[in-house]
C-alpha cells in the first residue's frame, strides 16, 4: 500500500488509513476487554488455565477436546465408554478447532484467547464494513454504530449477554450472515464478486450451523418475490435464486455428512425424539411484527423518502420472529427456533438503528415533531424505565427478572424494550453531530462508545465463579499430562464443582468418570449415567461396599463395572476419610500437594 | 346403669390411652416432658437410643418451638425421621433447617441419603455438595 492509496479516501476500503486504525483499535480494545474479563477469573481460580466463565462455553470446548483425539470423540468427549462416536450433527466450529490443535500439536484452550479477542473483533469489523462500505454510511457514525449495537449485548439479559464471547455459536456464524444479509438489499445482477461473496457466505453458514441461514433464506426470497413482482428486474432476481442454490448446495453436502454418520453415532435417533412439539401461538412475535409493519407505516407517512430499502429490510428482517415462532405449525414440532431467536438479535438491532437513523432527519425537520419533541423523549424515557421495574418485562441485566438471568428470555420481548432506546441512541447521535466543537464531538462520543464497553465487561458477572474459585487441581492434572496414559479415567471426588466445570476434560488428556451435565446430556449407553452418578454418590455416603449395587455384589465388580483408573480429591474435602476407608486396599497415592490428592485404582 | 356401664368401660379406655400416650403414640406432644437446654439434648439422646423415634420426634418439635434456630433439635429430629424411614421429611426437615439458618453437614449428610434411598441421584449430590461448601469446622461428616 502507498501512502497515496492510505489517504485516497476513493481507494478500496482495506487499503484506505483510518480503516487500518480502526481495526488496530478495535483489536486494542478487545484485547483489553478480555483481560478485563477473564483476569478477575485467573485470580479467583489462581491460574490463567481456569478462566471459563460461562457453562455453555465448557460444554463446546469439551467438543473441540474430543475432535482431538483418533478416532474423533466429539459425541462424548467426557466418557472413555463413548469413544469414537462423532456428533451426528456437527459442531462444526469445535471440531475445526479440535482437528486444529491436533495438527498443531497444541492443547484446545490455546485457542481459548485466540477465539474471545478474535471473535468479537471480526463480528464489530464485519458490522462496521457492512455499515459504511456495503450501505454507504459514514465511517465515524459507523463505527460507533457497531461498537454500541455489539457493546450493548453485554447489558442484556438471558442469552445475548454471551454474543461477544462465547465459545462457539453465534459468533462463528454471525459475521458470515451480517455480511450476506448486508449485501442482499444493495447487490446488483452485474455485481459477481458481490453475489459470490454472498453465495460462498451463505454455504459456509449452513455448514457451522444450518438455523444460521434460516434468517438469509427468509429474507432473500422475499427480496427475490420483491424484486421479480414489483421491481420487475428477474437478472437480479435470478442473482438471488444463484444464492439460495448456494444454500441447496450446502445443505446436500450437509445432508450426505449427516446421513454418514447417522450409522455411525447410534444415539441420534433416540436424542432427536427428544423434543416434544408445542403448537401454539405466540404473542409477543406478532405483537413485535405488528409495532414494525405500524413503524413502517409511519415511517412512509411521516417522511418524504417513500417506501425505502430500509422499509423493506426492516420488515423482511423482523419477519423472522413471527416465522420461527410458529414453525412447529408446519414441522410439527419446533427444533428449538423460537429459542434461538437471539442469534439474530444483533442484525436485528442494526437494522432498526439504521431505519431510526434514516427517518430521524425527516423527523426533526418537522416543527410538529419538534414541538413534541421533548414529551416523546420523556414518554419512552418512561416506557423503558416501566420495563426494567418490572421483572417479568426486563430486558437489563442489572434489574430483576423472575428467574436466572442465565435463564432463555422471549426475543421478541426483549426488542420491544430495546425500540425507544435505540430511537433515543439514535435522537442522541443526531444531537451529538450538531455539537459545535468537532473536537469535543469525537471525544464524548468515543468516551461514551469506550466506557459503555469497558463498563460492560467489567461489571459483567461469572456465571462459574463458585466453581473456579481456589481451582484445587492444577498439580494433578500436570502430573497426568506426565504420567498417565491418554485416556485412563479418573473420577474427580468434589461434588460442589461437579457441574459443568471438569476441566480435566480441556487440560489432560484423561477422560472423565462422571460429568453431572454433560456426561448426562450427551449420548452414552443406556443406564450407564446413572450407573456413575449412583456410584459417586454411594462413594461420597461411605456405603459403596455394603449396599446392593445394581446387582453386583463385590466392592471390586462395582468398581470395574466402568474403566475407573484415578481419584482426585481436593486436600481439605471433608469426604476424604470416607473415601479412604471405603477404598483402602485399593488406593495408591501417586501424586499429593496442598490442594490435591491423586490416587491411583489398584483393581 | 348407664352410667355405670360407661364409668366400667372409661376406666380401660383411659388406661390404654395412658400407655399409648406414654409411648407417643397418640398426644405425642402432650407426653414430652417440659425439658429445655442440655436436659432436653439428654433426654433426646436417650430416647433416640432407646428406638423411641416418635417420641425423639416430638421432644424435637417441642425444643424448636422454643428455639426455633436449634441446631441440635433439628439433628435429632432429622435423625429420628429418618431412621423411622420417613425419607420425604427428612428433606423437608432440612429445607426449614436451612431456612432457619441452620446448616450442619450432618443435617445434609441425612438429607443426601434420604435423596440417595429415594434414587434421586442428582439431588443426593447437591446435598453433599452444600456439606462441602460449609466453614471447615461446620463440614465434618462423622457428627
Amino acid at each position: 500500500m502507498t501512502r497515496a492509496q492510505a489517504d485516497n479516501p476513493t481507494a478500496p476500503c482495506w487499503w484506505q488509513r483510518d480503516v487500518w486504525l480502526y481495526f488496530a483499535a478495535a483489536l486494542v480494545f478487545f484485547t483489553l476487554a478480555f483481560l478485563i474479563q477473564h483476569g478477575p477469573e485467573a485470580a479467583a481460580s489462581g491460574s490463567w488455565q481456569y478462566t471459563l466463565r460461562h457453562n455453555d462455553e465448557f460444554g463446546y470446548w469439551a467438543f473441540a477436546r474430543g475432535a482431538t483425539e483418533s478416532p474423533a470423540s466429539d459425541g462424548n468427549p467426557f466418557y472413555f465408554e463413548a469413544r469414537g462416536h462423532t456428533h451426528t450433527l456437527p459442531f462444526t466450529t469445535a471440531l475445526i478447532v479440535g482437528f486444529a490443535a491436533k495438527i498443531l500439536h497444541v492443547p484446545v484452550m490455546a485457542f481459548f484467547p485466540v477465539w474471545h479477542i478474535l471473535m468479537p473483533c471480526l463480528l464489530w469489523i464485519t458490522l462496521f464494513y457492512a455499515a459504511s462500505r456495503i450501505w454507504d454510511y459514514p465511517k465515524p457514525q459507523s463505527a460507533a454504530a457497531a461498537s454500541l449495537i455489539l457493546l450493548s449485548t453485554l447489558f442484556l439479559t438471558g442469552q445475548p449477554q454471551q454474543i461477544l464471547y462465547r465459545f462457539s455459536r453465534p459468533g462463528d456464524g454471525l459475521w458470515l450472515i451480517l455480511l450476506w444479509i448486508a449485501l442482499i438489499f444493495q447487490v446488483k445482477a452485474d455485481e459477481t464478486r458481490r453475489v459470490v461473496l454472498m453465495a460462498v457466505a451463505a454455504f459456509l453458514a449452513f455448514w457451522l450451523q444450518p438455523f444460521y441461514v434460516v434468517l438469509g433464506v427468509l429474507i432473500t426470497g422475499c427480496e427475490m418475490l420483491w424484486q421479480f413482482f414489483k421491481e420487475r428486474n428477474p437478472r437480479l432476481a435470478l442473482t438471488h435464486l444463484a444464492v439460495l442454490f448456494a444454500v441447496g448446495m450446502a445443505a446436500a453436502t450437509f445432508y450426505a455428512y449427516v446421513h454418514a454418520h447417522m450409522i455411525e453415532n447410534p444415539w441420534f435417533f433416540i436424542t432427536n425424539e427428544k423434543e416434544a412439539a408445542a403448537a401454539q401461538i405466540a404473542p409477543l412475535p406478532l405483537l413485535l411484527y405488528l409495532a414494525v409493519i405500524l413503524l413502517v407505516w409511519l415511517g412512509v407517512r411521516t417522511t418524504s423518502r417513500g417506501f425505502t430499502k430500509l422499509d423493506r429490510a426492516l420488515l423482511f428482517i423482523f419477519l423472522i420472529e413471527p416465522v420461527t415462532t410458529h414453525i412447529q405449525f408446519i414441522l410439527a414440532r419446533n427444533f428449538q427456533f423460537a429459542s434461538h431467536r437471539y442469534y439474530f438479535l444483533v442484525i436485528e438491532m442494526a437494522v432498526l438503528t439504521a431505519w431510526f437513523a434514516e427517518k430521524m432527519p425527516d423527523w426533526l425537520a418537522r416543527t410538529g415533531f419538534r414541538q413534541k419533541e421533548k414529551m416523546l423523549w420523556a414518554g419512552l424515557a418512561m416506557a423503558v424505565v416501566a420495563l426494567i421495574l418490572n421483572p417479568h418485562t426486563n430486558f437489563f441485566r442489572y434489574m430483576p427478572v423472575p428467574d436466572s438471568h442465565y435463564h432463555i428470555r422471549d426475543n421478541a420481548l426483549i426488542l420491544l424494550g430495546l425500540f425507544p432506546v435505540i430511537f433515543l441512541a439514535v435522537r442522541a447521535g443526531y444531537g451529538l453531530l450538531t455539537w459545535p466543537s468537532p473536537k469535543w464531538r469525537r471525544q464524548i462520543g468515543w468516551g461514551f462508545v469506550l466506557g459503555l464497553g469497558l463498563l460492560g465487561y467489567a461489571i459483567q458477572p461469572s456465571q462459574i465463579r463458585d466453581q473456579n474459585a481456589a481451582f484445587p487441581f492444577d498439580g494433578a492434572y500436570q502430573w497426568l499430562n506426565q504420567h498417565a496414559v491418554p485416556e485412563e479415567v479418573v473420577l474427580t471426588l468434589a461434588p460442589s464443582r461437579r457441574w459443568m466445570s471438569d476441566y480435566l476434560i480441556l487440560h489432560t488428556r484423561q477422560k472423565s468418570y462422571f460429568d453431572a451435565f454433560y456426561g448426562k446430556t450427551l449420548p452414552s449407553r443406556e443406564g450407564e449415567h446413572a450407573y456413575r452418578a449412583r456410584l459417586y454418590a454411594a462413594l461420597m455416603l461411605g456405603n459403596l461396599p455394603v449396599i446392593p449395587f445394581e446387582g453386583l455384589d463385590s466392592l471390586e465388580a462395582k468398581l470395574k463395572h466402568l474403566r475407573l483408573d484415578y481419584l482426585l480429591i481436593p486436600a481439605a474435602s471433608p469426604f476424604r476419610k470416607r473415601v479412604e476407608g471405603q477404598l483402602a486396599d485399593y488406593l495408591e497415592v501417586v501424586y499429593e500437594d496442598k490442594q490435591c490428592l491423586l490416587w491411583r485404582l489398584k483393581l | 346403669m348407664r352410667r355405670r356401664i360407661l364409668l366400667k368401660l372409661s376406666i380401660p379406655i383411659l388406661s390404654f390411652l395412658f400407655v399409648l400416650s406414654a409411648r407417643g403414640l397418640v398426644f405425642g406432644a402432650t407426653a414430652v416432658p417440659e425439658l429445655t437446654g442440655p436436659e432436653a439434648l439428654k433426654a433426646g439422646i436417650l430416647l433416640m437410643q432407646a428406638g423411641e423415634w416418635d417420641q425423639a420426634i416430638a421432644l424435637a418439635t417441642h425444643m424448636l418451638k422454643q428455639n426455633p434456630r436449634d441446631a441440635d433439635a433439628y439433628q435429632m429430629l432429622v435423625l429420628a425421621l429418618f431412621e423411622k424411614g420417613d425419607n420425604m421429611t427428612v428433606v423437608h426437615a432440612v429445607l426449614q433447617a436451612e431456612r432457619s439458618g441452620v446448616q450442619t453437614a450432618f443435617l445434609y449428610q441425612k438429607q443426601a441419603e434420604a435423596f440417595f434411598r429415594m434414587n434421586a441421584t442428582e439431588a443426593c449430590l447437591q446435598s453433599l455438595a452444600k456439606i462441602e461448601t460449609l466453614p471447615p469446622h461446620d463440614a465434618r461428616t462423622s457428627g
